[in-house]
């Protein structure tokens, strides 16, 4: 799915007004913040700043996502799900899937309405096979009906069905036969039908009721069903709701167990990678490679290999090295035979991809020398440092900065011979209304000069000039002098604002919503727990999972 | 226009009774004329809303000695034809928009940002107007988008504060929602469409049921929510029960078939798609209202900043190129592209016009002479505008992109005789200082909010954030 870019940021200047960075006060001395710990050791490991105080609507009921539904109905119904495209839109502007927020419209509706009709249709032919019945007089295909509720609406409604429940679809079944004549399949697909656009199916239920602002725990069912949304993209599977029967999804201890066991299941790897698109946008790679004018060197295949090599990459970096770390300068390549030919290594010894051991270089270390990855954040003419930098500073530092103010947006003057690009842009951004935005984000873009628009290490620039990709920072969350694309990694790694901002997103990811000031206690232990880890990523999303905040929910206030 | 990719141009246009008319998606129309007139036609509004703001050189139209003595420029020639039924509205601004926010484009309030999105703090116009006919019409308002499905920050649409109506990009279901078929291939034999039909109305009385206990458990912010969405769900069949006797008066002539290929991006959300998109949506948008499905469409070309939208079908146009990195060219003087874009807009804007015209009313008038269509935008313009004068504290002349200021507003239609077309507003700027001339800072755009809703017969004096409340467009209507 194609997600929004970063921003519509291109070559403006922007305003120091409304501009915040975030993370500590400059310390020079070191290139990463970690540093400060050493000065406060009791001192919250969150960076001053970063919280956002923006009231956040606390997890809205919301639908399921387009993938949720998608594999509910393949899981349930064993038939292909209609297209994604053909249910109502879920993109959120974080990159994050959901619905939270969204009015249903009436054509929202009518999508729902024929997703359930098209499903019921592919169904129908063989619904004896899910749904058999010897019975040949209406109470014996009635009992049918009901039995199969009883024993398929747990995970359908992520609950057991109430008597009440089973009786209006039993009903809808009875008077498709009697009054309408239909055939046994028929109706049977009318249950299927009426069930795939039930509120209690589409929505994701909620503890709620009470005071707003009070807090009421999730029951069983209610956290069986959170945590298969979130770490498996579908709905429960028998074990998980057994363990919900049992009452074991409320208490730490027995919840970690089950826990453990989804992130072994294939699919945790599948809503991982979901994390990491919605994040990261790395979809912009593959349609880099469908645009032949912007990027006329890079075929469709190629441009999908680099994809997926950098999807292995984080997925490496998450599930093997388990190591925040990792994500920025890792000894890990993953190659295809393909993907040896483009960088022009011989590490590739079998086909499909690999993962293989390689030294870390200046021009090969982890996600900023991956071609695929610094192509998507080049623009077409070059590689656009502001744009590059932009990206770094919101998404791996999670900095808010706001669209260039009216009328301060000027164009970059055209190259002139012998000025660098980061000369050009740093005479262009000096002035006072301009640098107080573009001076959290250039040099981190200056960094990455390193790469060409093709992502391939250079010397000299698009105007044939000797790159200076040596960066002093002094910006929130890194500080000190760092050399290069590679420099600039290992300060990333290192940094405690690209630590706690990877927090952050997998907040977001899980709560739909970004953590708060309200929430600094929290996310300052979450943040300990992080580092007392080695900066392990799948620790941050188990305590997640295991936190207050996973298993209550705040009641929301007013009306949408 | 050239023939859209994928489904032929006849196809597209051959009606279901075979017959070979020049209009004959509106083949009915003349049928439903004999039916009974009306004793007064109802007044629609037609939304028409356009990312990426404009060429506001290339587009003001060069004004005469009175309102009436006008030239259109570059930009609108293509819309020459219609120059007696259109009036000009210059300089208005948008005082809550901050960049693309189309947002704040119809409900003249503000917005929150929520960090997943923007949400605006109020109702829309088209919204409003459909509240307050709830009932009238088998469908309230019709929101039309092109290309793919606007995102949080892009909804132009908002049923109340934080509420986004989005639109529907797939004119394959808005064909069968104008039907009442609910399915979106053609349906070939009227057994199958009826039977078609009762399925769904079985589907929809089953969930709907209001002896359901979910909502009863749930909070109230939660139960509005549900709520809302069994609301839409009984909707669905409320349409299909009104659109029966009223399609009984009208057909909507079939559109074909939806060319989309499984699990890939469908056919009509693919940019190069969008043009002929475009030309279904318009035709549906003008069917419904000559059936008088309903009286308020919005049709939204793209979404907010052009949702990535490329043009290569339009000569002069860099192939690959995107909408907003065009528009931002302008700043660099490289205004070209832009225009052929906007001047691409405007003759697809003066073909809806030719349609609106080309239906008559059961009074004898056309459909245009009883519709307010007004063209919306998330801004104004891209670069500096010649016509302003310098900013007395530079001597520069201020960029003015991406800001609310200088909206390129047209209205088309005279609205059931509300409007007086064929004029060239050039309205004065705030207090009419040099300071507020170059900055382009004009009269509210909640003004025009207004006085559409005048038009329509509403004697409502403010719309939008009491603050920026400064009553009407002066000599619009009336």
């Amino acid at each position: 799915m194609r997600r929004r870019s970063a921003g519509c940021l291109g070559i403006f200047a922007l305003a120091a007004l409304g501009c915040r960075g975030n993370g500590p006060a400059a310390t020079p001395g070191t290139a990463a913040d970690g540093g400060t710990r050493d000065t406060a050791a009791a001192a919250s490991p969150t960076p001053e700043g970063f919280l956002t105080d923006r009231v956040q609507s606390p997890s809205p009921l919301r639908r399921l996502t387009r993938a949720e539904y998608r594999n509910l109905v393949r899981e349930v119904f064993g038939v292909e799900p209609p297209s994604a495209y053909a249910l109502p839109d879920d993109s959120l502007a974080t990159g994050f899937a959901g619905t939270a927020n969204q009015l249903t419209t009436i054509a929202a509706a009518n999508r729902y309405l024929d997703a359930a009709v098209e499903t019921g249709e592919r169904l129908e032919p063989t619904i004896r096979q899910l749904m058999p019945c010897g019975a040949t007089d209406d109470a014996g295909e009635r009992a049918c009906i009901d039995g199969w509720l009883g024993a398929f609406g747990p995970r359908l409604f992520r609950r057991p069905m109430s008597a009440e429940e089973r009786a209006r679809y039993v009903a809808a079944f009875a008077r498709a036969r009697a009054n309408a004549k239909e055939s046994y399949e028929r109706s049977a697909s009318l249950v299927v039908q009426a069930l795939l656009v039930a509120p209690e199916l589409l929505f994701v239920e909620l503890p709620s009721g009470g005071a707003p602002g009070s807090k009421r725990d999730l029951n069983g069912w209610q956290m069986a069903s959170r945590l298969s949304l979130l770490l498996w993209d579908a709905i429960p599977d028998e074990a998980l709701l057994a363990a919900a029967a049992r009452g074991e999804l409320t208490t730490r201890a027995t919840l970690t167990t089950q826990v453990d066991r989804m992130l072994r299941d294939p699919r945790a790897r599948l809503a991982v990678r979901a994390f990491f698109e919605g994040w990261l946008g790395l979809s912009k790679i593959e349609s880099v490679g469908n645009d032949i004018n912007v990027f006329p060197f890079v075929q469709r295949d190629v441009a999908a290999a680099l994809a997926d090599e950098t999807r292995a990459y984080l997925d490496d970096a998450f599930w093997e090295q388990d190591d925040f770390r990792k994500l920025f300068v890792s000894t890990s390549r993953f190659r295809t035979p393909l993907l040896s030919e483009v960088y022009g290594d011989t590490l590739s010894t079998a086909d499909g991809m690999a993962r293989y051991e390689a030294a870390v270089s200046e021009d090969s270390f982890g996600l900023f020398s991956q071609r695929g990855f610094m192509m998507m954040l080049s623009k077409s003419e070059e590689s656009a440092p502001i744009h590059r930098g932009a990206f770094v500073r919101r998404k791996l530092l999670c900095g808010r900065l706001p669209p260039p103010p009216p009328g301060l947006a000027t164009p970059l003057p055209a190259r002139t011979p012998g000025v660098s690009t980061r000369r050009r842009i740093s005479e262009h951004t000096a002035g006072a209304r301009c640098s107080g935005c573009h001076g959290t984000f250039n040099s981190l873009g200056f960094a990455l000069e390193d790469f060409n628009i093709a992502g391939r290490f250079r010397e000299v620039d698009e105007g044939g000039l000797q790159i200076d990709s040596h960066v002093t920072f002094d910006e929130p969350g890194l500080h000190g002098a760092v050399d290069g694309a590679r420099g600039l990694s290992e300060a990333l790694a290192a940094s405690a604002t690209a630590r706690a901002c990877l927090a952050a997103q997998l907040v977001t990811f899980a709560f739909e919503r970004e953590p708060t000031t309200a929430d600094q206690p929290w996310f300052d232990q979450l943040l300990r727990t992080f580092e007392a880890s080695g900066f392990s990523m799948k620790t941050v999303l188990v305590e997640l999972i295991l936190s207050e905040h996973f298993r209550t929910r705040i009641q929301p206030a007013g009306s949408l | 226009m050239s023939p859209p990719k994928g489904v032929s141009r006849r196809l597209v246009l051959k009606g279901t009774t075979g017959l070979a008319l020049s209009l004959p998606w509106l083949e009915s129309l003349a049928r439903r004329a004999a039916v009974g007139a009306e004793p007064t036609p109802p007044r629609r509004l037609l939304i028409w809303t356009q990312p990426n703001g404009t060429v506001m050189d290339r587009w003001a139209p060069v004004a005469g000695p009175t309102e009436r003595d006008f030239e259109l420029s570059e930009i609108l020639a293509p819309l020459e034809r219609h120059k007696a039924d259109m009036v000009v509205v210059q300089n208005l601004m948008q005082r809550e928009a901050t960049g693309h926010q189309y947002v704040t484009s119809l409900t003249g309030h503000g917005y929150v940002d929520l960090g997943a999105r923007y949400v605006s703090k109020g109702v829309s116009l088209d919204q409003y107007v459909a509240q307050k006919q709830r009932g009238t019409t088998p469908i309230a308002s019709l929101e039309l988008g092109v290309g793919q499905a606007e995102d949080g920050q892009g909804a132009v649409s908002w049923a109340g504060a934080g509420r986004s109506v989005i639109g529907e990009a797939n004119p394959f279901k808005v064909y069968a929602r104008l039907v009442g078929g609910g399915t979106s291939s053609a349906v070939a034999d009227q057994a199958e469409a009826q039977r078609l039909l009762s399925r769904r109305r079985s589907i929809i009385d089953t969930v709907t049921d209001p002896l359901s206990s979910l909502t009863g458990r749930l909070g109230g912010a939660d139960r509005a929510i549900v709520d809302n969405y069994l609301e839409s769900v009984r909707g669905v069949e409320r349409e299909l029960v009104a659109l029966e006797t009223k399609l009984v008066t009208c057909r909507v002539v079939a559109i074909g078939a939806d060319p989309s290929v499984a699990d890939q991006i469908p056919w009509w959300q693919q940019s190069a798609n969008a043009p002929a998109a475009l030309a279904l949506q318009r035709k549906l948008a003008v069917t419904a209202l000559a059936c008088d499905i309903t009286r308020v469409v919005t049709l939204t070309v793209a979404g907010s900043s052009g949702g990535l939208r490329t043009f290569d079908s339009i000569d002069g146009v860099s192939r690959s190129a995107d909408w907003h990195a065009i528009s931002h060219d302008v700043e660099k003087g490289q205004d070209q592209e832009l225009t052929l874009i906007e001047r691409w807009h405007a003759e697809q804007l003066a073909l809806l016009l030719d349609d609106l015209k080309a239906v008559q009313e059961p009074s004898g008038e056309s459909l245009l002479s009883n519709t307010l269509l007004l063209t919306n935008n998330e801004y104004g313009c891209n670069g500096p505008v010649s016509y302003l004068p310098p900013d007395p504290r530079t001597g520069a002349r201020n960029t003015l992109t991406h800001s609310g200021v200088m909206m390129p507003y047209l209205v088309f239609g005279q609205c059931g005789g509300a409007i007086k077309t064929g004029r060239n507003l050039v309205l004065p700027f705030r207090n009419g200082t040099e300071l507020e001339r170059a900055q382009g800072e004009g009269l509210s755009h909640t003004r025009l909010l207004v006085s559409v809703l005048n038009a329509l017969g509403y004697e409502d004096t403010t719309f939008g954030d009491p603050a920026h409340a400064e009553g009407t467009v002066p000599g619009l209507v009336g």
